[in-house]
């Protein structure tokens, strides 16, 4: 199945999350926006550290990925922040 | 690599005046010139420049199919192209704004973004200041003139360099931004447009309405407090922005990445 959800963040910026999931895995997953990430290859090591990830994955766990990835590229996140993101992916299943 | 200076203003600066370019060129110059102030072979620079054709730019991070109206931009002789910066979809009319970019060596400036993004909006607002025109930087990277955007900035940061672009508005026509643009809920597509007409001015809005006039103040804004000297692209900038136009800003896998 595929999810699509957009979400402006409060004093931030406007974020569109899409992603393919199944009963098991999520998969194909985009998070898209007028943000800003430096260094910008960060996006596709976040996009990266959540593909495959089970379908149950909550909120924290997702998280936790995302800035495991920020992290690894010492990446700056502007307009966005990993929980925003990981709440909205979390919404994206579930509705 | 050259000495690094402290700040913009112990800076020798190049500045390359207004030029129009395609879309790719224009982003393509911004890339090659970033490389050679990297290798020290050229000053810091500031470019102004404008689009022909007409063009959309969206942000690094957007999906081009949920941003622009493709089939449309194609209809009415739009380009479209991929920034290397992050921030949001933004139509370049050949006739309705000017372009500007400042390369340099991310040292110059604050190291937090944010306020690296006021220290050049400060250039724009001096230049808006000659025209009569009093902006206001908004974080995180607006500017606006009574509450309304009348420029948007975006910048990115690699290998030491901070390469800074942003458009200034002379006159806007949001129904023709918006055949181009689209919007999160096409559903809500004539609300947003009837909103953001609301949020968004041009100069020729605020008696500014000669374009060679709105170029002179922001230039004059831009080389106050600057050792600046006019200049043109070297040979190695020229012939590899050719190359970039080519072979990535002109092409399906740049610009429809996401």
């Amino acid at each position: 199945m595929h999810a699509e959800i957009t979400h402006k963040i409060p004093q931030g910026k406007l974020v569109r999350i899409s992603l393919d999931y199944d009963t098991t895995i999520l998969q194909n997953i985009k998070i898209c926006g007028d943000f800003f990430i430096h260094p910008e290859e960060t996006i596709e090591e976040m996009e990266l550290a959540l593909n495959h990830l089970p379908v149950e994955a909550g909120e924290v766990r997702i998280k936790h990925l995302l800035d495991l990835a920020v992290e690894k590229k010492h990446a700056q996140l502007i307009g966005i922040d990993t929980q925003s993101v990981a709440k909205l992916i979390h919404e994206a299943i579930l509705q | 690599m050259n000495a690094k200076p402290a700040t913009s203003n112990e800076t020798n600066w190049r500045l390359i005046p207004l030029e129009t370019n395609t879309a790719a060129m224009n982003m393509a110059l911004d890339e090659a010139c970033a490389h050679e102030v990297i290798l020290g072979n050229v000053s810091p620079t500031i470019r102004f420049y404008r689009w022909k054709p007409s063009a959309v730019t969206i942000g690094y991070f957007q999906s081009l199919e949920q941003e622009v109206d493709v089939k449309e931009c194609a209809k009415q002789g739009v380009d479209i192209v991929r920034r290397r910066t992050g921030g949001g979809a933004v139509y370049h009319d050949y006739a309705g704004e000017i372009t500007y970019s400042v390369i340099a060596p991310e040292k110059m400036f604050a190291n937090n973004i944010v306020e690296s993004y006021q220290q050049v909006a400060e250039w724009i607002i001096a230049g808006l200041g000659k025209l009569n025109v009093k902006a206001e930087f908004v974080p995180i990277n607006d500017l606006v003139v009574s509450g309304k955007k009348i420029s948007g900035n975006a910048q990115t940061r690699r290998s030491g360099i901070l390469q800074m672009h942003g458009t200034i508005l002379c006159d806007v026509d949001v129904d023709k931004m918006f055949s181009l643009l689209r919007v999160p809920d096409e559903k809500m597509k004539g609300k947003t447009i009837t909103m953001v007409k609301e949020r968004v001015t041009s100069l020729k809005q605020h008696g500014a309405d000669d374009y060679t006039k709105i170029y002179h103040a922001l230039h004059e804004g831009f080389i106050e407090n600057k050792k600046i000297t006019e200049g043109k692209w070297t040979k190695e900038e020229k012939q590899n922005a050719q190359i970039l136009a080519e072979e990535k800003y002109s092409a399906q896998k740049w610009v429809g990445m996401r």
